[in-house]
């Protein structure tokens, strides 16, 4: 191939750019280099144990629950026919739409004393601020991730292989424990995987309940105590444990047996009896609890606040959460398009390397990603100030860490991948003699771009910025410690609001949220849809 | 013997599209059964079916005597004892090649269990693979593994769809002919279905011929091959061809190459034109024959050369020769017929065959 050697510079600059989207990363991993803080023999005897144990019971108890649920449906979906079905495949997403924090306060406002459940219940609803509590809000809105893997591995099971179970004798429970779940045994572990890292990175749920995990005790160390280094120190642990799951997620994904049998997965058989309602039933309460009767709630919440819509302050919260949620899907875009199409910049290894560091920012909670970056930001503001006063200029202030610099920049090291991964699966499906064919053609490298890879990538750019834009808008404790001073978004104020225990005001940025967070479950449902067509074709 | 097997008017459909239509058939136990008929013919519904995956629209199926499914009530896949290797054989790709085996006799004792997976797997020739997992296997070896793994339970009737589709072609015969003494000694009964007439002979005591969903014939294979009941099995079983002819006679026909004789099918009456069919094996090269055909082409399979020979009226005649009888394109040869019995079918179209 006679390809010209990119100049030094270009290659130089793209990895300038991967490093400053992994130095909050190496700069709570290097914390360790200053030495152990002081703080440590008094973290370790009083809160430390805390954390820890919460931790570990919430991943527990949300790993488990969601095990149940999501892979339960998902069978069931896939494998029976029975009332409501086809609605029912699509609606078990719905929960994700939902940010955990959010659900975690509306079930608290519906189960209140003076709520509207407890009026027709006959007995005292349960408190649900506590730690158990947190592990349920958690299983109601993270089950899909189980339940999405482990339907699409049952799906693409061979058909045949349930069939001679069948003709071995095997019943239906028999197929399900001896068959169907071990061959979809690699896409529930990463299913289960991706629950823990969400479980250990959320914040609001657990500090809205006051449960002290890990994930909380990072802010509280690097506020309440003031010890930044702990802080770091402490993130440190928690990305370690985030990287023994990320790696348990792509160990799992790559035993995932590719069924070399095209043959449909076998016909669904009808329920009879009173198993078919009991599994409509069954199926539609994860939907109910997780999506319906919180967004139901929120809706009369807000019906009550509905004068403040277009109130300033609301209209400001919603300026506020657009902008930064658009400059993230950009930012990422730009840097997502520059490192994808680098593959004649860059060699390989390197290329990799800059493409797995940018799949660990997904894996760093908020509050880790928020210690990181301020730690950076910070430096650069001090060095900035410093360097323009040397030279006699006024110094101009914190023009990194004290805007919406910082929290654009952290929300794009936690979603680059998305498009980084929807590019490069965009990239890889064309076919490397279109490339050839058009510079045969007399294309210049960046018209190809232009004319070909851009309109050719117009779905994955288009569904990748969504996605960004809608978790960006979900964000909650990243963009809670980096914002700039007196300015909230949808998510913080939401969340504030509702800690205050003002929860109906904070129906009206929640609703929002759900709204926009229904957008990407809606293409995702679309998505199973076009799949099943294709499995009829 | 005791019938294992018994079809009576089953009408299948799938999606409301009939699929097979009035079918009826038996199987003695102990026999191997063989369908044969082009792709679509809906010989793998019917397999289906009796396996209990499909439904019957109309009729019934019977094992032992025992009726297990009409259009009103079906026993489940899993409680009718009936075995099936599938086309794509479909191993349980997570389980060894001994729990694969294993799979249908968790139930028994587990010393009865080790000893029926070391006799089976030294029957179908892996005695040291046990501990193998699917993918290390070949596709030969998988296709041994999956009938040693439906053959564990001792159904009481296996089912075969395509068993050797994906082998390659060499293979196929010699497997075909190593999973019958397999059934045999195993004193099973199966029914095997495919689109491969060499195969269906190697492995069948019945041979059925279907197109679409109505079965044509049941019988021995040598029936089936030298009385087809139909004009469609004369054309999908073995070579041959369909010479033009009149009745001459109650008991004759007469044609371009000879005056045939044997008996008719009933109906036809002297003058009547008829159809005879031809297989290469009833045209016999002889160089001493006053009647003579032109070699229009000629094809060398080893061990004999088969010819297609042009008669004077036109009409064309597959010949089967000896190899070593070379003769140059356009060279007349002499031929004559050697027929112990006549397959004839009326010219107006009507698809009954004489009983010969």
């Amino acid at each position: 191939m006679a390809v010209t050697a990119a100049p030094a510079w270009r290659s130089g600059a793209l990895v300038a750019l991967a490093l400053a989207f992994a130095l909050p990363l190496l700069v709570v991993l290097g914390s360790w280099l200053a030495g152990p803080s002081g703080n440590w023999p008094h973290l370790f005897s009083t809160v430390l144990g805390d954390y820890a144990l919460n931790s570990l019971v919430l991943c527990l108890l949300t790993g488990t629950g969601t095990l149940v649920v999501g892979t339960g449906c998902a069978w069931l979906v896939v494998v029976y026919r029975f009332p409501g079905r086809r609605i029912l495949e699509w609606a078990l997403l719905l929960p994700l739409a939902c940010p955990a924090y959010l659900i975690a306060y509306t079930w608290t406002g519906l189960l209140a004393l003076e709520g509207p459940l407890q009026q027709w219940a006959p007995f005292p609803l349960p408190d649900i601020r506590n730690r158990e509590g947190a592990a349920m809000m958690l299983i109601l809105v993270l089950y899909p991730y189980v339940y999405l893997l482990a339907r699409q591995a049952f799906l693409t099971q061979s058909g045949t292989a349930l069939d001679v179970a069948r003709t071995l004798g095997a019943g239906a429970l028999e197929r399900f424990t001896r068959v169907a779940l071990p061959l979809a045994r690699p896409a529930i572990v990463a299913g289960v995987a991706l629950v823990l890292m969400e479980t250990l990175a959320d914040y609001g749920t657990v500090k809205y309940f006051g449960v002290p995990t890990l994930s909380t005790g990072i802010y509280r160390t690097w506020f309440g105590l003031g010890d930044h280094l702990a802080a770091a120190q402490l993130a440190s642990g928690l990305l370690f444990t985030m990287f023994v799951l990320l790696w348990l997620e792509r160990r799992a994904r790559r035993h995932r047996r590719t069924d070399t049998d095209q043959k449909p997965p076998a016909e669904r058989q009808p329920l009879t009896g009173v198993a078919a309602p009991a599994a409509t039933v069954g199926l539609t309460l994860p939907v109910l609890l997780g999506f319906v009767l919180p967004a139901l709630q929120l809706i009369a919440w807000a019906a009550d606040d509905a004068g403040h819509l277009l109130s300033a302050e609301f209209l400001e919260l919603i300026s506020n959460s657009l902008l930064i949620a658009s400059l993230t899907a950009l930012t990422t875009l730009a840097v997502a398009l520059t490192l994808v199409s680098s593959h004649r910049l860059l060699p390989t290894g390197l290329r990799r390397l800059a493409m797995r560091a940018v799949a660990f920012g997904y894996a760093m909670p908020g509050t880790v990603l928020a210690v990181g970056v301020v730690w950076v930001l910070g430096w650069l503001d001090g060095g900035l100030n410093d360097t323009l006063a040397g030279l006699g200029f006024s110094e101009p202030g914190l023009v990194f860490s004290g805007t919406l610099f910082a929290v654009v920049f952290a929300c794009s090291i936690r979603f680059l991948t998305i498009p980084a991964q929807g590019l490069e699966a965009g990239f890889a499906r064309l076919s490397p003699h279109m490339d050839e064919a058009a510079r045969s053609l007399g294309g210049r490298p960046w018209s190809l771009f232009r004319r070909i890879h851009l309109p050719l990538l117009r779905i994955p750019l288009l569904t990748s910025a969504l996605l960004v834009f809608v978790d960006t808008l979900k964000e909650l404790p990243a963009t809670l410690v980096l914002r700039p001073f007196d300015t909230n978004t949808l998510a913080v104020r939401a969340f504030e609001l509702a800690s205050d225990e003002r929860l109906a005001d904070a129906a009206l940025p929640a609703l929002a949220i759900l709204l926009a967070g229904i957008l990407p479950v809606a293409l995702l449902a679309r998505s199973l849809g076009n799949r099943d067509d294709a499995h009829h074709a | 013997m005791r019938t294992m097997l018994e079809l009576d008017q089953l009408e299948l459909r799938l999606d409301e599209q009939p699929i097979v239509t009035d079918l009826a058939l038996t199987l003695a136990e102990g026999d191997i059964g063989c369908l044969v008929g082009p792709s679509g013919c809906g010989k793998t519904t019917l397999l289906r079916a009796i396996a209990g995956f499909v439904a019957p629209h109309a009729g019934t199926i019977q094992l032992q005597g025992e009726t297990v499914a009409t259009p009103a009530h079906q026993l489940a896949p899993e409680a009718r004892r009936v075995g099936m290797v599938f086309q794509d054989i479909a191993l349980f790709p997570h389980l060894t090649v001994a729990e694969n085996i294993d799979f249908g006799i968790r139930r028994q004792g587990a010393a009865q269990r080790r000893h029926r997976i070391a006799e089976l797997l030294q029957r179908v020739g892996l005695p040291q693979m046990g501990e193998r997992m699917p993918h290390e296997l070949s596709g030969g070896q998988q296709q041994r593994v999956a009938l040693a793994r439906a053959l564990a339970p001792r159904p009481r009737l296996l089912l075969l769809d395509e068993p050797f589709s994906g082998l390659d072609a060499e293979l196929r015969e010699s497997i075909a002919r190593e999973v019958r003494d397999i059934l045999k000694a195993e004193g099973i009964t199966a029914l095997l279905v495919t689109h491969d007439q060499t195969e269906a002979f190697a492995t069948a005591d019945q041979l059925g011929v279907m197109k679409q969903g109505e079965l044509h014939q049941w019988d021995t294979p040598y029936e089936v091959y030298h009385r087809p009941a139909t004009r469609f099995v004369a054309d999908f079983i073995g070579r041959g061809v369909l010479l033009p002819g009149r009745v001459s006679g109650i008991d004759r026909v007469s044609t371009v190459l000879a005056e045939l004789r044997g008996d008719l099918p009933a109906g036809l009456n002297p003058g009547d034109p008829v159809e005879v069919l031809i297989r290469p094996d009833d045209l016999v090269h002889d160089d001493q024959s006053p009647r003579q055909g032109k070699v229009l082409d000629r094809s060398f399979r080893g061990a004999y050369t088969l010819y297609t020979l042009e008669l004077e009226d036109g009409a064309r005649l597959p010949c089967i020769a000896p190899s070593h009888h070379r003769h140059a394109y356009g060279e007349y040869i002499g031929i004559h017929l050697e027929m112990d019995h006549l397959v004839v079918f009326p010219q107006d179209g009507e698809d009954v065959a004489g009983p010969g």
